[in-house]
């Protein structure tokens, strides 16, 4: 999954992903500033992230629909269906 | 970009449920159940007297003494003693255990409370428990003000002050900001006290918007009080109908339900997509639609209700949405069953773990600092997306039996059919709206 953020434009907007519980998921993230990604999931997880490109590996044990938001903007970035 | 800041609590949200066969069955089963009355139920039933079983006259003493109530009372105070120590000193983030206290707790606790117990608020609240020592201090006999409560207000005052409440829990952007959640409560008190100096206790009663949806939801308990005011145990849909109709009571409900069908659909992706693609100031956005939702609850239910025969020597047209309000509160009940049973039980518990430390020094007053969040239910989305469904097909079913049995002892004998179908095809709505909104929109 790719995420771009310059200054408070982040994309994608909500994107929805269907995951089984426990999948790996992979995040890609281009950025012109260090920020976090909050994964509301149970329980939450964190992926911070420095200017440039960052990439992390998160995996969700339990099933709901987790929203992915940037922390600075509180924009939602991803909707992921953890099943 | 309009941001939505209203992620603050409890984590991820339910899963969708899948599958068109909810919305189907449940609807169908509406319908049915509604058939089904109008061939067996042809006398109105709940409105006789009777049918009561009598509290062991022991028991009664005990929960009746001034013992069990001063207990209850000094609970009540004790723990907003308690909570008066994070809200005024405690960090001002999410691990504040007065929003969970305030959100999990106490909103989505109360009706838990109430369904097993009765009006539960009302024997714990500590606003109540002041205004009642007010009285006592201020030598006020039988709780009475400088002038009585004018009976044209009844819950009118209660459905503003709940529609501050889900303002402030689903839409203002500081919902997860201890400093703003404590100025609410600073207003609550405000106004309770203030309605209590004017118009004596009788204002606690319709005005504070906790014990009025507890009242509202206690109705739907066992326990209930006989026409001479000993404890008795009825049928819930019994104690329901005994719910005194009074203006504003379609106004609370209205808000309890719109307020909830809002929230469903603030979470979806389609609105959140919308609110980041667009240059919109998502709390005015946000505002405007949940009044409207609530303003098409309340209109659809009232025009619903008054579309029939009426015998006028039984009731007044305009009276007939109080009349039948109260079967909204199974729905209330199974809605909010429905939406929040991850959230009360599991960040409930986080919420308990964090009373143990209230101000965030590393302190573990009660031993839970360390316990983990039990996720069993989010884990077995199977189980709980079979309660869901019931909860709301449950509520429904007992929402049209209670409308049923008041509509045929308003109606005339000739109307008893078509008079109600206009309510029907409302409740059919409610149920289609709030399995959609459960899928997932």
């Amino acid at each position: 999954m790719s995420v771009r953020i310059s200054g408070d434009r982040v994309t994608p907007n909500a994107a929805q992903l269907d995951l089984a519980s426990g999948e790996p998921v992979v995040f890609d993230i281009e950025s012109d500033r260090a920020g976090e990604l909050h994964v509301h999931s149970k329980p939450e997880q964190y992926v911070e992230f420095g200017e440039g490109g960052t990439r992390a590996e998160i995996s969700i044990d339990t099933p709901g629909s987790v929203e992915v938001e940037e922390h600075d903007t509180s924009a939602v970035v991803a909707i992921l269906e953890v099943r | 970009m309009s941001s939505i800041s209203a992620h603050g609590l409890g984590g991820a949200d339910d899963l969708p449920i899948s599958g068109s066969l909810a919305i189907v069955g449940g609807t169908a089963a509406l319908a049915i159940s509604f058939v089904v009355l109008l061939l067996a139920w042809r006398q109105p039933r709940f409105g006789r007297a009777g049918h009561e079983l009598a509290v062991p006259p022991p028991i009664a003493r005990v929960l009746d003494g001034s013992w069990f109530r001063a207990g209850l009372r000094v609970m009540g105070i004790a723990f907003l003693a308690f909570m008066l120590w994070p809200a005024l000193l405690g960090r001002n983030d999410l691990a504040n255990p007065l929003l969970g206290v305030t959100y999990a707790w106490l909103w989505v606790g109360l009706v838990p409370l109430s369904l097993l117990f009765g009006p539960a608020l009302r024997a714990m609240s500590p606003v109540r428990t002041l205004a009642e020592l007010l009285d006592k201090g201020t030598g006020r006999s039988g709780g009475e003000g400088v002038v009585p409560y004018p009976a044209a207000l009844g819950y009118w005052p209660a459905a503003i002050g709940l529609l501050t409440f889900v303002w402030l829990e689903l839409i203002s952007p500081s919902s997860t900001d201890v400093g703003v959640v404590r100025l609410w409560f600073a207003f609550y008190l405000a106004a309770m006290l203030l309605g209590w100096a004017v118009f004596g206790t009788t204002w606690i009663g319709r005005a504070d918007p906790f014990e009025v949806y507890s009242t509202l939801v206690g109705r739907l308990s066992l326990w209930s009080r006989s026409a001479s005011g000993r404890l008795v145990l009825v049928s819930p849909l019994r104690n329901l109908s005994r719910l005194r109709p009074e203006p504003g009571l379609v106004a609370v409900v209205a808000v309890l339900l719109g307020s909830t069908a809002y929230d469903s659909w603030s979470s979806s992706a389609t609105w959140i997509r919308y609110v980041q693609s667009n240059e919109v100031d998502v709390t005015r956005l946000g505002t405007a639609l949940m009044v409207v939702i609530i303003l098409v609850v309340g209109t659809t239910f009232a025009v619903a209700s008054m579309t029939t025969a009426v015998d006028t020597r039984r009731s007044a047209r305009k009276e007939l949405p109080r009349r039948l309000a109260h079967s909204l509160v199974p729905i209330i009940v199974g809605y909010m069953i429905a939406h929040y049973l991850t959230f009360l039980v599991e960040y409930g518990q986080q919420t308990l773990i964090q009373m143990s430390d209230p101000v965030g020094s590393g302190a573990n007053l009660f031993g839970t600092a360390d316990m983990e969040v039990n996720y069993w239910l989010s884990q077995n989305p199977t189980v709980l997306a079979s309660i869901k469904v019931l909860a709301i097909v449950v509520g429904h079913v007992l929402g049209v039996m209670a409308a049923h049995d008041r509509a045929i002892s308003l109606l005339p004998r000739r109307h008893h059919v078509v008079g109600q179908l206009a309510l029907l095809a409302a409740m059919v709505g409610y149920t289609f709206m709030g399995l959609y909104l459960l899928f997932g929109s």
